[in-house]
């Protein structure tokens, strides 16, 4: 092997990473960390003491909080779903994995038609008899049912990231394991607790990592949903950005999302780790 | 109740759970589907019927909006460009780290791990000072950098786990049956990676053509469809924003539907 | 006109080393057989004569060239490997031709060629399916197939006895001595 060819085929993405990734993020660090060209942390006292920042912060947090977990036991039931089925595996395996097209934005646009106040869940609900007119379900006044929305809609859109990369998984654990675990006489339950799980972190690692970051990267969902009513991070550097006309403090917002993306990963490669010597 | 009958229960259960969950992912489609097949009077109107009237004027009255078809096209060419440009350079990453040790090989790994672990999105705020200094603000092929920049992670991700399922073997034997380098990697890992490269193609296309925000910060003259539908979100009609929605939602269709077969395989070795 | 001589060959990986010093001289006509526990270093020699790994040390010799340096196509060699290494995408007749076709030989020869090392094989009703349509004998026998068809000066061959299928060499009427590999 000629000891430059390796290197030669990892020059265009690593120009790629450097120029575009590496560059402009060591800017955001910049611009967030500077005032006026002095080193200062105004940005970020700015950005804090805001009195959107607070409830930006936890929106967001809690956002993540909530779908998250929700996510992931739905993205398990249907991840098993799929290992056992036998008929129509290929049909079922497309339809769950359809929303891993669609975008946030064409999400959100998909749920507005649901719940706006002509939607058809009060069209729905009118038909029913169990309201008498309809109701206005996305106004500033129901957070409670924006964030529900909000809710839903994510949970529509991104269980099925998490869900390909899970039965992905789960196709690469040796069948030999479950039949083993049937001559010891375990339960669907606990093959599922005793086996599937424990050999599926590796999966589930990326998985959570990977729709944690993008939980934190909410915006075009809850922009269709919730307008400016329900403010997020994303949406908010968003607004300094351009609304405000200032860098620094979106910057900062920036660094925000990413001290917490890179926390969550972090916490997540700890709690799911794997030691070399037990991988299959 | 005898075995078998809890079992049949057991198994009822289980189709309706099925069932169920296809319906919980097909519904909120179909019913976007009514909204952009009728009148634009019956998206606005109330209550709503629960089949389409199959009327195109919602669809003939977006395709018809100021700006609409540009953004369209706009959306196609920085799709295909990031596509080709994300497997132009992510391809050949993939194939190195997964052949070859060589000095270096973690520290690009930990890069391209780290690029997904980071909200790209952001990067187009000083992308987007950049690129006014180089000429390439507001330009499909500037977006196009970016969103490649999106896209090469999973590319190189993607394309390493299929060049991995590939023993080497099979290559060495085409080096014994008098292949050079490049002769054994068209002949016999081109053939069997084919498949799969087109599925991670793909994939780049879907994450440029859905990506929102850098869109947004990198174009005005030039918006892609997602960046005009974003900035027209508060003014335009209910009849408009469906009909966008519908546009956004049936490539993505296609492209699951395209790549269908690959999506489990590319994802399953990934995470190694 | 196609001896090998092996001087002082040795091979490191890292730390390992897995094969010392090795001075072998394979004759004209010889058909050697290199025998050891598994993980002495068989495969590795193998590989090193194939040209598919570089000797950390020593020097390779075919029919008076040395050949260290250079890479397997242009060391008329050809190699039966441990797993076979047939290749899926291709037909078995395809697989066969393989080589054939990289020495841009014609059509005609190509067939003929095909067709004599199948029957010697006992694969000729075969040539039209993948190699995933095989038992593990019948690709094995592909696979040394896809290297006499090439008529190389050497053929190496890892490990050819691995699969009970291999009785069909009977009719090769090879003979040759052993040689145990010390290390
Ligand atoms: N790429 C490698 N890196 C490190 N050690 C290796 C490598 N290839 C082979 N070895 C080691 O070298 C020794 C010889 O291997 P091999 O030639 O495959 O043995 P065998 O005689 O069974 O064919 C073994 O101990 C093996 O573990
Ligand atoms: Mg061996």
């Amino acid at each position: 092997m000629p000891r430059l060819l390796p290197y030669l085929l990892l020059a265009p993405a690593t120009a790629f990473l450097c120029l575009f990734f590496l560059y402009p993020f060591s800017l955001v660090a910049i611009d967030s960390l500077t005032d006026r060209g002095a080193w200062s942390l105004r940005n970020f006292e700015r950005m804090a003491d805001h009195w959107k920042f607070g409830s930006t912060f936890r929106n967001t947090i809690l956002l993540a909080a909530v779908v998250v977990p929700l996510q992931l036991t739905l993205a398990l039931m249907m991840a098993s779903m799929v290992s056992r089925l036998k008929r129509a595996r290929g049909a079922v395996l497309y339809i769950f994995a359809i929303p891993l097209g669609i975008s946030d934005l064409a999400a959100g646009l998909v749920w507005l038609a649901i719940f706006e106040q002509s939607g058809f869940l009060n069209s729905a609900l009118t038909g029913l008899g169990l309201i008498d007119h309809p109701q206005l379900f996305l106004g500033y006044q129901s957070k409670g049912v924006i964030f529900t929305a909000i809710v839903l809609t994510e949970l529509w859109r991104a269980t099925a990231i998490m869900m390909v990369i899970l039965v992905a998984g789960m196709g690469l654990i040796p069948k030999e394991y479950g039949e083993a675990a049937d001559v010891f006489g375990a339960s669907r339950w606990q093959k599922f607790r005793r086996i599937t799980l424990p050999l599926l972190k590796p999966s589930l690692q990326t998985a959570l990592i990977l729709r944690v970051i993008m939980a934190f990267e909410v915006f075009a969902v809850v922009l269709a949903l919730g307008g400016t009513n329900l403010p997020v991070l994303m949406s908010e550097t968003y607004h300094w950005q351009f609304t405000m006309q200032e860098r620094g403090v979106a910057a900062a917002y920036a660094m925000v999302i990413l001290g917490i993306s890179v926390g969550f990963t972090v916490l997540i490669l700890r709690l799911l780790h794997v030691p070399k010597e037990a991988r299959p | 109740m005898s075995e078998t009958t809890v079992r049949h229960a057991g198994n009822r259960v289980f189709i309706a759970a099925v069932v169920l969950t296809c319906i919980w992912v097909l519904l909120p489609i179909y019913l976007l589907a009514i909204n952009a097949l009728s009148a634009p009077a019956e998206v606005t109107g109330f209550p709503k019927r629960f089949w389409p009237s199959f009327d195109l004027a919602s669809i003939q009255f977006f395709l018809g909006f100021r700006g609409v078809t540009s953004a369209l096209w706009n959306s196609v060419q920085v799709a295909a460009l990031t596509m080709v440009m994300a497997i132009g350079a992510g391809a050949p990453a993939g194939y190195a780290i997964a052949r070859f040790d060589f000095p270096g090989k973690q520290v690009f790994r930990f890069m391209v791990v780290m690029t997904r672990a980071f909200p790209l999105p952001l990067l187009a705020l000083p992308l987007a000072v950049l690129f006014i200094r180089v000429g390439l603000d507001d330009t499909v092929i500037g977006l196009a950098f970016v969103h490649t920049t999106l896209a090469l992670p999973f590319a190189v991700l993607i394309t390493y786990s299929l060049f991995s399922g590939i023993p080497y073997e099979l290559e060495e034997a085409a080096l014994t049956l008098g292949c050079n380098r490049v002769q054994a990697f068209w002949k016999v890992v081109m053939p069997l990676a084919a498949p799969g490269i087109a599925a991670s193609a793909v994939f780049a296309f879907v994450v440029s053509w859905n990506e929102v925000f850098a869109a947004a910060v990198l174009t005005i003259e030039h918006r892609t469809l997602t960046a005009f539908l974003l900035q027209s979100l508060d003014v335009s009609p209910l009849p408009l924003k469906f009909a966008g929605g519908a546009a956004l939602v049936v490539p993505a269709l296609i492209f699951i539907f395209a790549v269908r077969k690959y999506l489990f395989a590319m994802w399953g070795i990934a995470n190694r | 006109m196609a001896e090998i001589e092996i001087k002082g060959v040795g091979k490191t990986f890292g730390a390992f080393t897995a094969l010392h010093s090795i001075d072998l001289t394979i004759k004209d006509q010889e058909f050697v057989v290199l025998l050891g526990a598994s993980g002495c270093g068989k495969t590795t020699l193998l590989r090193i004569i194939a040209g598919l790994d570089s000797p950390s040390k020593g020097e390779v010799w075919i029919g008076g060239r040395r050949v260290d340096k250079l890479p397997p196509r242009e060391r008329g060699i050809a190699m039966v490997f441990q797993n076979y290494a047939v290749f899926p995408h291709l037909t078995v007749f395809e697989n066969i031709a393989f080589g054939l076709r990289m020495q841009k030989l014609p059509q005609a020869e190509v067939t003929q060629r095909v067709t004599r090392t199948a029957e010697l094989m006992h694969i000729e009703a075969l040539l039209q399916r993948y190699s995933g349509q095989l038992s593990g004998g019948q690709r094995q026998r592909v696979a040394v197939a896809r290297a006499l068809a090439m008529e190389p000066d050497v053929i190496l061959m890892d490990e050819p006895l691995s699969n009970l299928d291999a009785l069909v060499w009977m009719p090769l009427g090879l003979q040759g001595h052993f040689e145990p590999l010390n290390m």
